[in-house]
Formats: structure tokens, sequence, C-alpha cells
């Protein structure tokens, strides 16, 4: 069965609230969660660090601007310049829950940049709606309000699982930089390790096996998705590409003489007398 | 991967280095996180892909058809609802774009008007999201019209001639756009648009353009779905009960079941008395009526013989030239079909000539309904001729085929499925990419292949056959440059007065000749042509000449002033101004054979040659008095 949803049938709905009221609530909400979001890049920026007030605005209006624009990148870019700059180097790379704070933080704020304005409107719609509910400010009935209060929005959901997932993101990053020999206490102990067991003294065959895979991987499922026509073009300019300076030279052959016969064509006349004189 | 995400990645590269390098480890962590993150999400988005896309399922319904093969007339607006639909949900933001050739004109796109929506069937999230979406409708009205999309997109400022209709949604949660559908479980959706035909021929529906993206756009994917509908395009024609009388004042009552031609003729009927014009023969002057009333009287009596209309439309060269709507050929269609229908619906017969460069085709003696819709699609296929290929490559062709290639065939255009050489120059491997999309699309060998690559001839014949079968017109690039409007008038005269010697000698008497030509570009061979229409006439038939202008070069009888004092001005004014003495010495060479002339493919020539068949009915010899 067909379940058709569209949001285009808006000629029977109720006008309780003037369309431009509700506009400017949505803005002020939509301008609250830039404050919220500001406020936070602030805090993962110049916590601990001295700069100029006048100075930490333009930077985090800058990154707001950004934001605006779906530049998520340039959020990930003031992230590790501040770390860079203020965080100390420690050669044991120990990993606890700040890191795991700080990194679902900045993920979490780097993908609200990249969900843009439809995120924040959805956000900014749902928040005037609960507190339309809430003031009583509208006249629908009291089934239908607590209906849509019992019910949760669908971007919370999403909001959730996605949270659920840079979780997961960030204790596999971490689970990588614990295991993989990248600090020197890491790197020490896989040589202690290798050396105890006479097996391997570093552990590049694990990680070539693991990028090999990793490798595999990527290109099967990336082949998984090819259609026919791909496919049939896949084999088409492989071949011609492995025979290509052979083709080239007899289409380039061809090419020279086809241009000799037509600048050397002679007029009719000239012909037959030249045959006559032969 | 799109560029959001590539700067994503280098960034997260280069602090992850950083961070390993110096031993810190919030800024490697981050790093790594934005790594792996990305990486989840192409996992995600393939999975995507290989589920849902093959779920979508895709039905276009013309005028609420869906046959593979179908019929439009030019000048009518066409429905066309495109209904997608999947047996799950669509999450991606995805974006459908039904490709329209620019032979019809996109006029409106819109959502269609939805039958009423059934409750949702079982999953809770989709009744919540239901829900979610009519409260903000609810909150936030802002009308029914769709986010205006590009209706057309030029090349360059010079031509424009793809057209496209664009039904993008974003089918996800959060989308809340005016007019938005979203695909939730079990779901099916429509889009609708409007359409107007501009041009007799023939056009084909190719298919879906789709687009999938992931929520944070990082991953992007191209696909084409084929959809392919044919239809033959039949020229409009003018149709109005003012270009000939209605009233007829019957003298007797016939027997039942017996209709007569209700026209003027050269019966034995009467059917009406007028006032005498000059041009009527004396011998249907009324002479008792005439001394009553003390003026002269004319008698008109009923057609007995209907009157024969040839008509002989030129396709050359020059009448193709142009974009769908504005060309020669339309006029003359226009023309054409409006004078068969206006003799067919009187019981006279019509038949036609289809004149180009090389050859002539003649049409049978058509009558009746069934006869006219044999002619229109006779017209319909002769509009219809693949332009001479020009083997001239030019980078305006090359960019006209690069965009129709990501337009039709963006899976092939997708670079890791193409292999080609090595090349420092994006232009050189653009052309081996569509060099493999033109072998791949026609089947060449691997030779044929190469060949595209280094020979320009042979690719440019190809890429003018791509063209062509994505519809385009006869345009830049396709015309590399506007013919010598002189050349081939010889020719071209020779057929068309061949074409007219063969029709007077199949002709009985008193029949029409209706030549629909372009010619004033070949004014100067017109005596090829006059000593046929002195024969015609010499056997009494009636002879017309429509020859159709393009509106800028409408001939006028008054001095062409240039706008203003630029090249371009002075240069229009001056072929204004050669086109309107050619077109004078024409008609007073043409007028002064007795033939009537109309430079225009528009309701007075249509009068005009209606006149001229009357004349030919009722046996006079002036047009004064014509009933028209």
């Amino acid at each position: 069965m067909a379940t058709i949803e569209t949001n285009n049938n808006d000629a029977n709905l109720p006008e309780t609230q003037s369309p431009v009221r509700v506009e400017l609530l949505v803005l002020a909400v939509d301008l609250a969660q830039l404050l919220v979001v500001g406020l936070v890049l602030d805090w993962l920026l110049f916590e601990g660090l001295e700069v100029l007030g006048v100075i930490r605005l333009g930077i985090v209006a800058l990154l707001l601007v950004g934001m605006l624009k779906s530049q998520g990148w340039l959020v990930l870019f003031a992230l590790q310049v501040s770390l860079l700059s203020r965080e100390p180097g420690r050669p044991d790379m120990s990993l606890g829950l700040v890191p795991w704070l700080f990194s679902l933080t900045s993920i979490g704020i780097i993908a609200y940049a990249y969900l843009g304005k439809p995120l924040r409107s959805s956000i900014s719609k749902w928040v005037v709606m609960q507190a339309l509910f809430a003031f009583g400010l509208d006249d629908q009935s009291q089934a239908t309000r607590s209906e849509a209060q019992a019910t949760s929005p669908n971007w919370l959901q999403y909001v959730a699982v996605q949270f659920v997932m840079w979780m997961v993101v960030i204790f596999v990053s971490m689970l990588a930089l614990l295991r993989l020999p990248i600090s020197s206490s890491v790197r020490s102990e896989w040589l202690r390790s290798a050396i105890e067991n006479d097996f391997i003294i570093w552990p590049g065959a694990t990680l070539l096996v693991l990028a090999l895979l990793m490798v595999i991987v990527f290109r099967e499922v990336g082949w998984r998705q090819m259609t026919t026509a791909q496919a049939s073009l896949y084999l088409r300019s492989s071949l011609v590409l492995d025979h290509y300076r052979d083709l080239r030279m007899i289409v380039l052959r061809q090419i020279k003489k086809n241009r000799k016969q037509t600048s050397t064509l002679v007029p009719q006349k000239q012909l037959i007398e030249r045959t006559e004189v032969k | 991967m799109t560029n959001r995400a590539r700067w994503l990645l280098f960034v997260g590269l280069v602090g992850l280095f950083a961070g390993i390098l110096r031993g810190q480890t919030i800024l490697s962590l981050l790093s790594l996180s934005v790594f792996v993150w990305v990486l989840l999400e192409w996992f995600r988005f393939q999975a995507r892909v290989h589920f849902d896309l093959p779920r979508l399922e895709f039905e276009r319904r013309v005028n609420g058809s869906t046959d593979a093969n179908g019929t439009l007339w030019v000048g009518r607006i066409v429905h066309i609802e495109l209904q997608v639909s999947s047996s799950r949900a669509i999450q991606p933001v995805i974006e459908f774009r039904d490709i329209v050739p620019e032979i019809l004109e996109l006029l409106e796109s819109s959502l269609a008007p939805l039958p009423p929506r059934p409750k949702p069937i079982n999953a809770a999230d989709a009744s919540v999201l239901q829900s979610f979406q009519e409260w903000i409708l609810r909150r936030f009205p802002k009308g029914n019209a769709l986010p205006s999309p590009p209706n057309q997109w030029t090349l360059d400022s010079e031509v424009s001639w793809t057209s496209q209709a664009e039904d993008r949604r974003n089918a996800g949660w959060f989308d809340e756009k005016p007019g938005s559908a979203v695909l939730v479980q079990n779901c099916s959706t429509t889009f609708s648009y409007r359409v107007g035909v501009r041009a007799a021929g023939q056009v084909t529906l190719p298919g879906v353009r789709l687009t999938l993206q992931d929520r944070y756009g990082f991953f992007r994917m191209h696909r084409f779905v084929q959809l392919k509908q044919k239809f033959r395009l039949l020229p409009d024609y003018f149709q109005s009960a003012e270009l000939r009388p209605t009233i007829k004042r019957q003298n007797s009552l016939p027997q039942h079941g017996i209709h007569r031609l209700q026209r003027s003729g050269t019966g034995a009927e009467l059917l009406e008395l007028r006032e005498y014009v000059p041009g009527d023969p004396p011998k249907s002057i009324a002479w008792k009526v005439s001394a009553r009333r003390d003026k002269l009287m004319t008698r008109k009596y009923e057609s007995e013989v209907p009157v024969r209309v040839h008509l002989f439309i030129d396709g050359s060269f020059s009448t193709r030239i142009g974009g769908y709507g504005l060309r020669l050929i339309d006029q003359i269609n226009f023309v054409a079909a409006s004078v068969a229908k206006a003799a067919i619906s009187i019981g006279d017969p019509v038949s036609a000539m289809l004149v180009d460069e090389n050859s002539i085709r003649r049409l049978p003696w058509s009558a009746g309904d069934r006869g006219f819709l044999q002619l229109l699609k006779a017209f319909a296929e002769f509009s219809q001729t693949a332009p001479p290929a020009s083997l001239t490559m030019t980078p305006y062709l090359m960019q006209c085929a690069v965009r129709i290639g990501h337009e039709r065939f963006p899976e092939l255009l997708e670079r890791r499925y193409s292999s080609i050489p090595f090349s420092f120059f994006t232009a050189t491997r653009e052309r081996y990419r569509m060099a493999g999309v033109i072998a791949e699309v026609f089947d060449l060998n691997p030779k044929e292949h190469v060949e595209c690559i280094h020979d320009n001839t042979k690719f440019a014949y190809y890429l003018h056959l791509f063209l062509h079968d994505a519809g385009m017109p006869w345009m830049a690039p396709m015309i590399v440059a506007p013919p010598d409007p002189a050349a081939g008038g010889h020719q071209r005269m020779h057929v068309l007065g061949e074409a007219m010697a063969k029709a007077i000698a199949h002709a009985r008497d008193n029949e029409v000749f209706v030549v629909l030509a372009d010619l004033v570009s070949c004014a100067p061979n017109l005596n090829q042509l006059l000593r046929v229409v002195k024969l015609a006439l010499a056997k009494h038939h009636r002879v017309a000449f429509v020859c159709p202008t393009t509106t800028f070069l409408r001939p006028g009888s008054e001095v062409v002033e240039p706008k203003s004092g630029s090249i371009h001005d002075l240069m229009v004014a001056a072929e204004q101004a050669r086109v309107r003495d050619l077109a004078l010495q024409m008609k007073r060479d043409l007028v002064r054979l007795g033939v009537a002339v109309s430079f225009s493919g528009e309701q007075n020539a249509i009068q005009m040659i209606i006149a001229e068949m009357d004349l030919a009915r009722d046996g006079r010899t002036l047009v004064q008095g014509a009933r028209s």
C-alpha cells in the first residue's frame, strides 16, 4: 500500500498565529542555537588560553559564518590549531574522559555545521511548536495537543542515533591510538613483545595486512556498485589502454595517409595527360 | 566523494600527523575520529546505494498514458506526471530530474494534486513523521509553489537549447520546503509538470536522472534511469470559422441523405446572388435581377467538383536552421496544416510534395479526417530529419557534448570506470573520457575508439550524432557557421521546379498549387521556377507562394533604420534591407504573372490561399470579391 506524505495541502490549515510572528520566533530560536554553538566553540577553542575578547569574538563569529555556509572543515581546522598551540605533548598518549568528551563535542559541532539550515530550522520549529503548546497560544484541541506533545520529533531520534555512532567512532579511534605503535610507549611495548615472542621485530607486517585488507574491502564494495554500462566501459577502456600505442600508431598513420591523399589531388586533365605520356 | 569530504579529510590528515609528531593526544584523537567518521559514512552511503536504489521504480504518465509511443500536438499543453515509488523508506537526500528535450517547453512544475492521503500502515516513525510535518505545515504555510528550478540552462549567452524539468526533493526528515514530499515506508509520490510542444517532429523522453547524496554532503552519486517514451509531434493548424463563409442560402431542400458541397462553384444549383465585382465571368451575371435592381448582380452556383490542392513543402537546409518553433519549416508546417484542414473539411482533396535539396517525395491525395492525419504525420516525419553531419570539431561542440554526457550518462563519466591514457591537460583528459562514452553509446570497436581520440573529423561526426539523439535543433554547435543564403539556390529551384512540373503533368484543370518555400534566400534563381509557374497558369491552375521569414528578417515596405550605431545593429539593418529588396523584387516578378504571394507564415497567408481556392472554384480571375 502506498503511503503518500506531502506538505502542499496547507489550504485548509487553521491559522492561529500570524505567520510573521511565528517566523520571528523561529528566527529568534535560530539565533539562540547559534549563540549556544558559539559559546561551545569558544569553550572548545579558548579554554585555558588568555586571548583578547575581541579576537575571540571575531574568530567565533568567523567560524559561525563558516558554519552557516556549511564549511565544517573550518571548525576542525580552528580546533586543531587551538589544540596545537595549547595541548601539552605527552609521549605516552594517555586517553581519558576529557579527550573523549572533547572529540565528541567537536564532531557534533562539525556535523551540525554540515547539516546546516535544515537541521537548524527543524530544531527551531520544533522548539517554537512546543513553546506554543506549553503556553497555550494555539486553539488546537486538547487531544491533538497531547498527541503532538507525546510524539518526539524524528530529528531527535536521528541526533540520538548519530551520537551513539560518534561515540563508537571515537572509541574505535581511541582503540587505534592505543593499539597502533604511534606513541613511544606503545612502540616500546610492541618492541618488547616482539623480542619476547621472537616472532617479528616490528608490526609492519600486521599493518600491511590490515592496510591490504582495507583496500580490498574498499575496492570490492566500490566494484559491487558498478552498473552494466560502467562495467562495459571499464572493459572497453582498459582494452584500449592496453593496446593504446599500437592503435594510436595505426590511426595516426591512417590519418596521415588520408591527409596526403587529400592534399595531392590532381586535376583530371593532368591525370589523363600523365597517363598518355606513360 | 565531494570536495566537502576531501577538505575535511585533508585537514584531518594534517592534524593527525601534527598530533602524532608532537604527541598531542586530543589532537590525534579528534583528527583520527574525523577519519573514522567519514569512513563510516562512506560505508553507510554504499549500503544505501546498494539496497535502496534497486528498489526505486519510476512511472511516467504523459496525458494520463504510460504507453511507450504516442502522439502530441504542437501548441497544446501536455501534462506529465512522474511517479516514484519504493518498497522501503528512502532516507537519503535524493534528487530526481526528468529530462525534457528542447523541443518541449517547460511551462510549469508543481506537485501533483494528490488523492486523499491514506493513513500510514505500520511504522511508528512514519506516523511521527506525518504528525510532525503536519504541524510544521500548519504553523508555517508558505503556499504550494515549488522552489522554482532552473527551467532552462544555457550553454552560453547565444543559445539555449536544453530544457529540463526538475523536481527536487530532499526526502529526509528535516526537509520542510513547501511542496516537498516525503517517501515513507511502502511509499510513492508523484511529481507533475506541464510542457508545451514547440515544433512538429518527434520527441523521446529519455528517462530520469537521479542524484543520491548523504546527509552531510560527503558523498554523491548520479545515475540515469532509462524510461523512454517516444512521441510523434503533429503540427498545429489554424481553425476558425472566419476563414470561410459558412452561411448558405439554399434554394431547394435536398433529399434525405444527400449532402451537397456547401461552397460556391461552377455547378448547376444556384447558391446565392450578390453584387457584381470585377473579375466575375459575364455568363454568371443575372440579367433580370440586375435590370430590376438597376445594378449588376452575379449568380453564385454551388460547387460540384472539388478543388484539388497541391502543397509544395520546402524542407531545404535554410528552412530547418534555428530553435524549435522559430524555424521556417515550423511556419510552413502551420500554414500547410491549416490549408489542408480548410480544404479537407469541405471535401477538397489535398496532396503534398515534400521537397529538399536532393529529393522529392509525393504524398497521395488525402481526404477526410484520416487523410488529414496521414498528412500531418508525413509533415511531422519530414520535419524530423537528421542534420548534415558537420565534420568540424569545435570547443563549443565538445562543451555541449560533455554537458549532455553529464546529463544523460553520468555514471559513464565517473573517473574510476574510464581508463584513459595519461595527459597533463584537462581538456585532453576530458576528450579521452568523452571518447570512451561515445564508444560505449555507439558500440565502437577499439580502433574506432582511438580514432575518436585522434581524428577530429571522426569525433565531430559522432558528437553530432550524439547531440542529435539528444534532441538538439539545428543550431550552434550542430551547425558550425550559417550557410550562404545564395548557396544551393540553383539546385533548390531546380528541384522545386521539377516537383511542380511533375504535379502539373498529373493535374487536371483548375487546381491550386501552393508553394511553401524559402524563396527569399534564392531569389536570384527565381527565373528557373517562373517557367514552371507560367506553365501552371497557362493550364488554368491557381498558384500561390508563401515565403515565411524569420521574425527578425520580416521584409517591410518601410526603410530599415538601424537602432543604433553599433556594428550588430548596422549589420541587422543591412540584412533586413537586403531581404526587403529581394522580397519586393520577387513579389513584383510573381504578381506580374498573376500569382498570389505572401511573405508571412501566419493567418494572412492561410486566408490568401483559401481565397485562391475560392477563385479556382468560382472560375473567376481576380481576387476582388473573394469571399474571405
